[in-house]
C-alpha cells in the first residue's frame, strides 16, 4: 500500500484562513460588488446607489441601497407580497409582478425624495425603450445601477422586469433592450410588442386559456388559485393597468404595526436549549441511575 | 540551499491582468495596507487593526491568524514577504506583552523594502473604536482631508518624517485630477503635544449646511476610531535610501515647453523672438492705388484698358 500524505492536517487547519461570510454562504459575487460599490479614482459623486432585485420562490425583493464602511444602507424597498395591497392577488413571481414591484419602488424612492412631480416616467406603457432625462431648471434624476447577484442574465429574466418596471416608473438606470423579452439574437431586433405582452402578464393568460381548452384537469390543477378566486385569464390586462394606476396614485409603505406588550409568542419551531442547573441535575440523575445499575449488577 | 522560486506564468486573461496591476508603473496605484496580528494580541489591539483597515479599505488587506515569529525591529524580512505576496506597500502590525503593551508597528515600504517604521503604544483606556460611534460614516474608498497641528511636526526631523509618513499612510488614491465637494466625507486631524510627545488621531465626517449663500457651512461630527498614541520605537530610513526613493522617472517630468509660460491670473503667454528687419523692405497691405506708375490722369488709364481688349 502507498503511502499518502495527509493534506488536511492539523497544521492545514491551523493556517487555513476561510472567505468572508457571505461568501461561504455563496450569496455574494464580491467582484461584482466591488465594481458597484467603489467609484471611479476621478469621480466622487456620493452616494452611489444601486437597485438590488433578487427573485426567491414565493417572492421578489426590491431595494435600493447605498454602501458606507460599517455596511450598508437601504433608502426604500419594496417586496411582491406588497401587491395584494394594489390588486394582484396571486402570480405574485411573475413578470407582470415583478414590473409592478420595481414601478412600486421607483414611485416610493422618488416620493421620498420629492422628485415624484418631476419625474413620472410613462404611464403609457409599450414596452419599448424609455429613457428619464433631466428636466432643466430642476433636481436630477434619481441615479441607480442593477445589482443582480447571483442570478443568470438571461434574455427574458424577471430581474430585467422589474428593472423595466422601475426606469417607467421614474429612475435613471442605465440599461439596454438586449435582455428584455421579446429581443431576437439572430435578427438582433427588440420587438416592444412582446415586451408589453410580458408586462401585463398576457403570455400567462394565453397559457391559461390555451391549456383550459387543451386538458381542464391539468388547468385546474395548475391555476387551481386562479379557478378559486374566480381571476379568469381575459382579465389580466384590466387587472395590471388598474394595480400600475394605483401604485402611481399611492405608492407609500404601510406604516410599521407597533407590537403589543401582551401578544401571543409566536410558536417555536426548534428545541429550546436547557439552562444550567437542568443540565447540571440531568448529569446528576444520570450518574445516580448508572451507579445503581452498577451495584444492582454486583449484587 | 538555494530555494528556487517558480516563476509564475497567468494562464488566464483575469490573471495576466492581476500581474499587471501588480507591476512597476508611472503612475503608481494607491499604498494598500497588511493588517498583521503578532504572537499575542488582546481585544482593544485586533479592535484597532480592524478599525485601520476599514479606515484603508478597499486598499487594505487583513491576515485573519497570529503570526509567531515576526518581530519588526529585529527582521522584517517575512513581513516584506507578506507585503509582495498580497501587493501591499504599508503594514500595520499589533501585539501586546509584557514589556510592552498595547503595541502597534506601523511602517511603509519601498520596492517591498521597509521605509520607515514606527512602533507606538495606545493608550486603551481613551480609545475609542468605530462601533463605539453610533452615527453614519462615510463611503469606502474616499479620500480623506489631513490635518496636521502641532510645532514638532514642523521643527524637529524625526516628527517632520512622521508627518509625511503619517500623509502617505491614509491618503488613499495618488492619481486624482478633480474632486467633487460632496466627495471629502472625512477629516482626519493629528495633534501632536509637545511636551508629553502624545499623538491623538481623530476622525470627522464633514456636514455641509445651508448657510445663505453659495459656500455651505461645515460642521464635523466625530465618527471614527478615537485614538491617543505614544511613540516608542522608530527606524527609519537611512537618507540615501531615502533620496534614492524621491527620484521619479524622467516620464513623469512635465515637458518645459520653451518660451510659453503662464502668469499669476492664469493666462497663458508665449514670446516670439523676431530676427533683425529691414523696415525699408517691410511687406504691408498691398493698396493697388498707391502703387507707382499707376498714378496718371484717369482718361489716360482707360485707355490702356480699351487697348488691352481690343
Amino acid at each position: 500500500m502507498a503511502f499518502v500524505k495527509v493534506v488536511k492536517n492539523k497544521a492545514y487547519f491551523k493556517r487555513y484562513q476561510v472567505k468572508s461570510k457571505r461568501r461561504r454562504q455563496g450569496k455574494t459575487d464580491f467582484y461584482a460588488r466591488h465594481a458597484l460599490i467603489h467609484q471611479d479614482k476621478n469621480k466622487y459623486n456620493t452616494p452611489k446607489y444601486r437597485l438590488i432585485v433578487r427573485v426567491t420562490n414565493k417572492d421578489i425583493i426590491c431595494q435600493i441601497a447605498y454602501a458606507r464602511i460599517e455596511g450598508d444602507y437601504i433608502v426604500s424597498t419594496a417586496y411582491a407580497h406588497e401587491l395584494p395591497r394594489y390588486g394582484v392577488k396571486l402570480g405574485l413571481t411573475n413578470y407582470a409582478a415583478a414590473y409592478c414591484t420595481g414601478l412600486l419602488l421607483a414611485r416610493r424612492t422618488l416620493q421620498k425624495h420629492k422628485l415624484d412631480s418631476i419625474y413620472k416616467g410613462t404611464t403609457d406603457i409599450t414596452g419599448g425603450e424609455h429613457e428619464n432625462e433631466p428636466v432643466e431648471g430642476q433636481k436630477r434624476p434619481f441615479r441607480c445601477y442593477l445589482d443582480i447577484g447571483l442570478a443568470r442574465t438571461t434574455t427574458g429574466a424577471k430581474i430585467f422586469g422589474a428593472l423595466k418596471g422601475a426606469v417607467d416608473g421614474g429612475l435613471d438606470i442605465p440599461h439596454s433592450t438586449r435582455r428584455f423579452p421579446g429581443y431576437s439574437r439572430e435578427g438582433k431586433k427588440f420587438n416592444a410588442d412582446v415586451h408589453r405582452q410580458h408586462i401585463f402578464g398576457l403570455h400567462v393568460s394565453k397559457y391559461m386559456t390555451s391549456l383550459k381548452e387543451e386538458n381542464p384537469d391539468l388547468y385546474s390543477k395548475q391555476f387551481s388559485r386562479f379557478v378559486k378566486a374566480g381571476i379568469e385569464p381575459s382579465s389580466f390586462e384590466a387587472l395590471y393597468k388598474a394595480a400600475h394606476s394605483a401604485i402611481r396614485a399611492d405608492p407609500s409603505p404601510t406604516p410599521k404595526k407597533e407590537k403589543k406588550a401582551d401578544a401571543p409568542k409566536p410558536k417555536r419551531w426548534t428545541k429550546a436549549g436547557l439552562a444550567r442547573s437542568s443540565r447540571r441535575n440531568r448529569v446528576q440523575q444520570r450518574k445516580t441511575a448508572f451507579l445503581k445499575t452498577i451495584q444492582g449488577g454486583d449484587e | 540551499m538555494v530555494k528556487l522560486q517558480r516563476v509564475q506564468r497567468p494562464k488566464t486573461q483575469r490573471g495576466k491582468r492581476a500581474l499587471k496591476e501588480r507591476e512597476p508603473k508611472l503612475l503608481e496605484n494607491a499604498r494598500s495596507l497588511l493588517c498583521i496580528r503578532g504572537n499575542k494580541t488582546n481585544n482593544v489591539m485586533k479592535v484597532l487593526l480592524k478599525n485601520l483597515h476599514l479606515l484603508k479599505s478597499p486598499h487594505s488587506k487583513m491576515y485573519q491568524r497570529k503570526n509567531l515569529d515576526i518581530l519588526p525591529f529585529d527582521s522584517t524580512s517575512k513581513l516584506e514577504w507578506y507585503c509582495q505576496k498580497s501587493d501591499c506597500s504599508l503594514f500595520a502590525f499589533v501585539t501586546t506583552n509584557k514589556k510592552r503593551p498595547n503595541n502597534l508597528v506601523l511602517a511603509r515600504l519601498h520596492n517591498h523594502i521597509t521605509l520607515d517604521m514606527f512602533e507606538f503604544e495606545l493608550n486603551s483606556k481613551t480609545f475609542r473604536s468605530l462601533d463605539d460611534f453610533k452615527c453614519e460614516k462615510f463611503a469606502t474608498g474616499n479620500k480623506p482631508c489631513l490635518l496636521f497641528h502641532g510645532e514638532l511636526f514642523d521643527n524637529e526631523p524625526d516628527y517632520k518624517r512622521l508627518k509625511c509618513f503619517l500623509t502617505d499612510f491614509f491618503r488613499g488614491e495618488i492619481n486624482m485630477k478633480e474632486i467633487d465637494l460632496n466627495g471629502l466625507e472625512h477629516v482626519m486631524t493629528f495633534t501632536i503635544d509637545s511636551q508629553t510627545k502624545l499623538l491623538s488621531i481623530r476622525v470627522y465626517h464633514v456636514e455641509l449646511k445651508k448657510s445663505g449663500h453659495r459656500i455651505p457651512r461645515i460642521e464635523l461630527n466625530e465618527i471614527g476610531p478615537h485614538i491617543d498614541l505614544t511613540v516608542r520605537r522608530t527606524k527609519l530610513a537611512s537618507d540615501d535610501f531615502y533620496k534614492k526613493t524621491l527620484k521619479q522617472p524622467d516620464a513623469i517630468k512635465q515637458k518645459k515647453v520653451k518660451n510659453v509660460t503662464t502668469n499669476e491670473l492664469g493666462t497663458k503667454m508665449g514670446r516670439i523672438h523676431m530676427e533683425k528687419q529691414d523696415y525699408n523692405q517691410l511687406q504691408t497691405r498691398k493698396m493697388k492705388g498707391l502703387k507707382r506708375g499707376l498714378i496718371t490722369e484717369n482718361g489716360q488709364q482707360s485707355e490702356e484698358k480699351r487697348k488691352k481688349i481690343d
